[in-house]
């Protein structure tokens, strides 16, 4: 087996920076806007660069690639270093490389959102479909599954935008694959509205399901869903992110759900009008399947207890039980 | 049969008689075990039966009122595809297969019915399958319906969207088999059930089979709503109705759809022009998305009113899978357990088909009858 040659070179970082990175998986973190560049400047200012960057050379043109150390090549260029040891590897097949980039990288590529960025990262460099499933899917722990690393790359298919979401918030695979069957423009234009917004998995997952589903039952275009007055006025406004969301929230299920929100309204109408100010309280089956009531109360003496059947007993709390049964 | 990529005969059963009808072409072996829905659904698969082949369906659950009716598990999947179908989302062998062994089944029933001769078992072969979709599976339901001639505590429900009856019509049934058909206005057919028969086949195949005697049940369900349907809804009514008499009717089922909240994104995946999980639904206790309440409820009315109208009002009709207050808003009443409708259904067929049951049902028998559990959940 051909063994790989290494040397220490002395070179430009503003020319390490030029030009195509095929080994760049750090500047698809930088594009997703995972790179914490004012940490890591601070600290090389304070301490300087205590490790040589990783490069790998090729003799007969006499270039470089960097494959470990980007950000150290910009803080570099930034503080006006002319130049920077590095560690210089020659004779390296590309899956050598790539195990090489990940090593780099594996303590940052940990959730599945960056799992299948960095598998997309590898298809893009032109890594086969066998290769990650025998030296890659291993390396980042996970099983070696063709049906795995479709979804993998189907989810890495995802805008850099969702990615980082889906990192930021430890979405699972299942979850990012729910994502990457809407419509790509639905799920760029609502993330494009998720800055002002204070969003969950959770949240996401209910709302952008409801509002695929509105378009495919109306017939319309995420373009026209989110330039509608009501939407594109309420996300807009420079309304606290958690009302925002809570409004927002509320006004997709009124369009996804009219007719139980109709129902639901006229129903806490009722409760409002003839069932509030009373030590007891009413609630329902909210998807008005079970045709019942529930009516609690605590009573912590027996003339508490007089007191509620009393009050149950007042004409306009019969009213109101009759009004909501109506609906059940 | 040319339809069928492949045909493969597993050896346990290559000298059936089904077998036998199958072309030069077939393979010998075990089943291809394919995965893919829509690829199982082109390759053929002839078997023998395994482990226990009757059953009570399996919707039984105690929050729903249950028809109680049994099944056997003669077909696995279907060549039809309706987008609303469970089974893409249920089978893990998709291969369409059909059990040779006509006998075992036949035997395994004779021996289950026999230990309750006072009850009218009605054992449907449909809940993996259509009974009767292409050949060679409709000539495999002949066999069944020849065996069940005999049994007088039985009737054996075949049940369709196809219109290929023709390998019942010469039979000798004894009038122990109803041939039922899933009935849709067009817009349905055409959008949701890929494949099936027209309307106007399989109320030209309703008649040949009622010419034939049989009795032939009806299911309108499920029941789906679009623009129009209350129109579309009465003019299938009427149009069944001009064309067969209530008295050929045995029983109607109403239900509407209805499917597990993992099947949506299958459907969107299987049929992104399809826009039914896009209607307005709710979770149901038994983890099935329905229409709102109130709109089954008038979705029901509706169709009995139209059933009233037609002169249908004599045939018996229930809900499928439905809960007590549902029936109660639709009928004014509902079983009070799931023996219970089993007792009315077998007191119906007792007065309207004379015959077919041997002795008046006594409804004490059925209402002691044991599921796994007792009554209707409230």
């Amino acid at each position: 087996m051909q063994r790989s040659s290494l040397s220490v070179e002395y070179l430009r970082p503003s020319e390490l920076l030029e030009g195509h990175q095929p080994f760049g998986f750090s500047l698809y973190l930088k594009g997703m806007g995972l790179w914490d560049r004012d940490r890591l400047f601070s600290s090389l200012d304070r301490r300087g660069m205590l490790s040589p960057l990783l490069v790998h050379g090729n003799k007969k043109e006499g270039t470089f690639r960097i494959i470990d150390g980007f950000r150290r090549a910009e803080w570099a260029v930034s503080r006006g270093i002319a130049e920077l040891s590095c560690l210089a590897l020659y004779g390296l097949e590309k899956t050598e490389l790539m195990v090489l980039v990940h090593e780099a990288q594996a303590h940052v590529v940990r959730t599945a959102a960056l799992k299948a960025t960095f598998l997309g990262f590898l298809e893009g460099n032109g890594v086969s479909r066998e290769t990650m499933l025998s030296d890659f899917m291993p390396l980042l722990g996970l099983p070696e599954s063709s049906h795995l690393l479709k979804n993998y790359l189907r989810v890495a298919g995802l805008s850099g935008e969702v990615l980082r979401f889906g990192h930021e918030k430890g979405f699972s695979l299942k979850k990012l694959m729910n994502l990457s069957y809407y419509r790509e423009k639905l799920v760029e234009l609502f993330f494009a509205s998720a800055p002002g917004l204070s969003l969950s998995a959770s949240l996401v997952e209910e709302m952008l399901g409801n509002i695929n589903d509105i378009l495919r039952r109306d017939g319309i275009s995420p373009e026209e869903f989110f330039a509608g007055q009501d939407v594109a006025g309420l996300l807009g406004s420079d309304m606290d992110p958690r009302e925002k969301t809570r409004q927002f929230r509320q006004m997709v299920r009124r369009l996804r759900f009219p007719g139980l929100t109709g129902i639901e309204q006229d129903m806490e109408a009722a409760r409002q009008r003839f069932l509030s100010g009373g030590s007891f309280s009413v609630s329902w089956d909210p998807s008005l399947e079970n045709r019942a009531l529930k009516v609690s109360a605590v009573v912590k003496s027996p003339e508490e207890f007089q007191c509620l059947v009393a009050d149950l007993g007042r004409r306009e709390r019969a009213d109101g039980i009759r009004a909501i049964f109506s609906h059940l | 049969m040319t339809r069928f990529r492949t045909i493969t005969v597993h050896p346990d059963v290559s000298g059936s008689a089904l077998a036998k009808r199958l072309g030069p072409e077939k393979l010998t072996g075990d089943s291809p075990k394919i995965h893919d829905y829509r690829h199982g659904k082109r390759n053929l698969f002839v078997g023998p039966a395994r482990g226990d082949m009757f059953h009570l369906c399996a919707s039984l659950d105690p929050r729903y009122i249950c028809c109680s009716t049994h099944v056997i598990p003669h077909i696995s999947n279907c060549p039809f595809e309706c987008t609303y179908c469970f089974l893409q989302n249920y089978l893990t062998d998709t291969t369409l297969s059909v059990v040779a062994d006509t006998r075992v089944i036949l035997d395994e029933v004779r021996r289950k019915t026999s230990e309750q001769p006072w009850r009218l078992f009605r054992i449907g072969t449909w809940e993996l399958g259509d009974s009767l979709a292409v050949p060679p599976i409709n000539t495999a339901a002949a066999g069944l319906v020849e065996g069940f001639r005999e049994m007088d505590n039985c009737i054996l429900k075949l049940r369709t969207k196809g219109a290929r009856v023709e390998p019942l019509l010469d039979l000798d049934h004894g009038g122990r088999t109803v041939v039922s058909w899933t009935v849709n206005p067009r817009e349905v057919i055409v959008r949701e059930e890929i494949g099936t028969a027209s309307m106007h086949d399989r109320i030209s195949a309703m008649k040949l089979v009622a010419a034939a005697g049989y009795p032939v049940g009806l299911h309108f369900d499920p029941m789906i709503l679009f623009d129009g349907w209350e129109k579309a809804y009465r003019d299938l009514v009427q149009e069944i109705f001009s064309q067969l008499h209530p008295g050929q009717v045995i029983w109607i089922s109403v239900g509407s759809l209805r499917f597990n909240p993992e099947m949506k994104r299958k459907i969107e995946i299987n049929y992104p022009a399809s826009v039914l999980t896009a209607q307005e639904m709710v979770l149901g206790d038994d983890n099935k998305l329905r229409y709102l309440r109130p709109m089954r409820v008038r979705m029901y009315r509706h169709l009995l009113q139209c059933l009233d109208a037609a002169g249908a009002g004599e045939c018996f009709t229930y809900l499928c899978m439905e809960r007590w207050n549902v029936w109660e808003e639709v009928f004014g009443r509902f079983p009070k357990s799931i023996g219970h409708l089993d007792y009315l259904m077998a007191d119906s067929v007792w007065r309207r088909f004379p015959g077919m049951v041997r002795n008046r049902p006594e409804k004490e028998r059925y209402l002691a009858l044991e599921y796994p559990f007792k009554g209707i959940g409230k």
